[in-house]
Parts: structure tokens; C-alpha cells; sequence
């Protein structure tokens, strides 16, 4: 095969062309994307610590539905049972009625709850995963589901789990297993497993 | 890539968050990046992301384009950059074609069969060869234009180009590529 030929066959190759919503949908999704990057820089993010930067982010849903949840479960005991509210089957359970097929993961951290949605009903139904990552003191957790992404340190990891009810964190440069809990991933001290309830 | 005095408008409207001015940069880049995505990673919904990561990143930083280079390079600059730390994830063989023929009504078997091997192959190649191969190639670009968007000698991308040739056409010779 000479190189006009090759030329000839890689031009006359053809790919999916973009869906139809997906380009009437982009400018709308750029938009949020940029207001959940202006509200998480202005949260105070710092440096490495900085989670999730989801693909959308209601805040104000979100923050309408922590205060709720807050207000009707009850102040969450940090000192007793971090993130007993988190854990608990009756919020995700309200969360995910008011949102079906949209919760991408629900946060805690010092700063309180906030849900991360999907801006469309595209988030498979599946167990959910806790996962709690700590940084020295500072410590936050999080309530997903497989195959959904966080942001850990700056970077992109996808949260996976395998047949045998492992728990797999999957980043570009490192990767994490409940399998091998105490594997260091630099200064983080990482727990993750399925939760043990069905939604 | 030479710019129209509407897009550089456009381009200085968006500094200030302009929504119009926004929404016609991306009418007007959005089937650029996607084909360039779609060909980096074989993937319809890696290429919508990462499409959509594009446009987020590159007005979120809109302070930093001086307009040395054209807007659309600039864009050509992160999709490339974003694309090369794509992380693939474990997929089947399969996938691509359950996809591609869900996505593409080529008509034909034969050519839905080239279709696919061929992204097989540029997927197969070295991520910054197959950045090469997609800028000069299926995005028609100069092998320096493609040098200052991969930020590497022009002597550089004519190596990667004739290196990803020599195997897409052996594997293409070959039938495909062997799994």
C-alpha cells in the first residue's frame, strides 16, 4: 500500500457523527460547568484539596436539600461516628426519590453536605460506595456509585467495583484498592467499600 | 487557522462572560473538537466529554489566550492536551464496534468493517503519534501548524506522522488489528 493509498483509506474512513442533543445540550452544560469551577474556586479550595468537579453541580438544590436534611436527621457528631448522616440509608434513600437517576455522589466535609447531580436521569442505578479520604486532619467522605468520578488531589479518579465487592479507585497516576486498604497513596489515608443496604 | 474580525469579537466579548459571545464560539468549534476528539479516542461519549472539558477549560482561562496563536488552535491546544491524558478505560473489542454501529449508518458492511479498523489502528498507535496523525490528516492541518499546537519542532510531527504511517499501513496490510 503506497501512501495515496493509505491517504485515500484513512480520509474515506468516517466516524459517528455528533449526536444531535449533544451539540444542542453543550453550550447549557458549558455554562454550568463554568458557574461549579467559579463556586468551587471561591469555596476556597486549597490547592490539592479540591473536590469534585463534576460535570454539573445544582448548588442551590443542593444546598437547599443539606440544610434540609441537616435540619430534619439532626447535627451529624464528628467526634462520635464521623459521618453517621452520610452513611445513613434514609437520606441517600430521600436523595436519590428527589433526584432518580441523577445523584453522581453526596459530600461531606467540614463545610457540610452537597449533592453532585448529573444534569440529566443518566446515572445507573447500583450499591452504593462510601469512601472516605483523609489528609492529615482534614477529612471528607463521600456516598457514589460505581463508575462515577471524583476529584481526589487534583486529579480525575474513577470509583469502580469488581466481583468480588472491591472497591477500586482508578487515577492517572495511582491506583487504590480495598483489597490492599493499607497501600499509601502519598499523604492520603483512603477507606472505601459498599455500602451494605439496598436503595 | 486565520480568525474573522466577528470571532475575534466574539473571542473579546467572552472575557467578560458574555453568554452570546460564549455560545457562538462553541456553535462555531463544537464539530472541530469533536471530530478530533472522537478519532483521539474511539469513544462517542469520551469525545462528548471531553469536547465539553474543552470549552469549560479554555473560557475558564480565557484570560491567558493573548491571540498570538487563532482561538481555534488554541482549542486544538487543550482538546490535544486533554485528550493525551485521556485515561482509556478497560473496554472490550467489541465496544467500539457496538458503538460506532449503533452511531454511524455507513450503509455499507465492507465499509463499516474499514471504518472500524481503522480507528482500531489509531488506536492502537502512540497517543502523541496519533495526535499527529489526527492534526495533519483528518484535521487537514500544516505539519507546522500542528508543531505549535503539540508544542514540538515541526521536524518532530514529520517523524511521528511518517512513524504512525508505517504502522497503519502495515496493520491495515494485515488485515486489522490483531487483538
Amino acid at each position: 500500500m503506497n501512501d495515496s493509498e493509505l491517504l485515500r483509506r484513512l480520509n474515506s474512513s468516517r466516524v459517528p457523527a455528533p449526536r444531535p442533543e449533544f451539540l444542542e445540550n453543550l453550550p447549557s452544560r458549558v455554562r454550568t460547568g463554568l458557574r461549579s469551577q467559579r463556586s468551587a474556586s471561591s469555596a476556597g479550595g486549597e490547592g490539592a484539596w479540591n473536590w469534585l468537579q463534576p460535570v454539573t453541580f445544582t448548588v442551590a438544590a443542593a444546598a437547599c436539600v443539606a440544610l434540609a436534611l441537616v435540619l430534619g436527621y439532626g447535627v451529624p457528631k464528628k467526634s462520635e461516628d464521623a459521618f453517621a448522616l452520610l452513611k445513613s440509608p434514609s437520606l441517600l434513600r430521600e436523595v436519590m426519590g428527589m433526584f432518580p437517576n441523577r445523584v453522581r455522589a453526596i459530600e461531606e466535609d467540614a463545610s457540610g453536605i452537597q449533592l453532585v447531580l448529573s444534569d440529566r436521569e443518566d446515572v445507573p442505578a447500583s450499591t452504593p460506595i462510601w469512601v472516605s479520604i483523609c489528609d492529615g486532619k482534614k477529612c471528607s467522605a463521600f456516598v457514589t456509585f460505581s463508575g462515577q468520578e471524583l476529584q481526589i488531589a487534583k486529579e480525575k479518579v474513577e470509583v469502580l467495583v469488581d466481583a468480588q465487592d472491591r472497591v477500586i479507585l482508578m487515577g492517572n497516576r495511582f491506583v487504590w484498592s480495598s483489597g490492599e486498604p493499607n497501600r499509601p497513596v502519598g499523604h492520603l489515608r483512603i477507606q472505601a467499600r459498599p455500602l451494605a443496604y439496598a436503595l | 487557522m486565520g480568525a474573522s474580525d466577528e470571532e475575534k469579537d466574539w473571542v473579546i466579548a467572552s472575557r467578560t462572560g458574555d453568554p452570546a459571545a460564549i455560545e457562538a464560539l462553541i456553535a462555531f468549534y463544537q464539530r472541530m473538537l469533536y471530530s478530533l476528539t472522537i478519532r483521539m479516542t474511539g469513544s462517542v461519549a469520551d469525545a462528548e466529554d471531553l469536547t465539553q472539558e474543552t470549552f469549560i477549560h479554555a473560557f475558564q482561562q480565557i484570560g491567558q489566550f493573548r491571540g498570538e496563536s487563532s482561538f481555534g488552535s488554541w482549542l486544538y491546544r487543550i482538546a490535544v492536551n486533554k485528550c493525551l491524558n485521556w485515561k482509556k478505560r478497560e473496554r472490550r473489542r467489541g465496544e467500539i464496534h457496538a458503538e460506532w454501529s449503533k452511531n454511524l449508518d455507513s450503509g455499507d458492511a465492507e465499509k463499516s468493517v474499514e471504518n472500524e479498523q481503522i480507528q482500531e489502528a489509531l488506536l492502537k498507535l502512540h497517543p502523541k503519534q496519533r495526535a499527529a496523525i489526527v492534526l495533519t490528516i483528518f484535521q487537514q492541518l500544516s505539519h507546522a501548524e500542528a508543531a505549535r499546537i503539540l508544542k514540538c519542532s515541526e521536524t518532530t510531527v514529520s517523524w511521528r506522522v511518517f512513524s504512525a504511517k508505517s504502522k497503519l499501513r502495515r496493520w491495515l496490510e494485515a488485515g486489522g488489528v490483531k487483538s
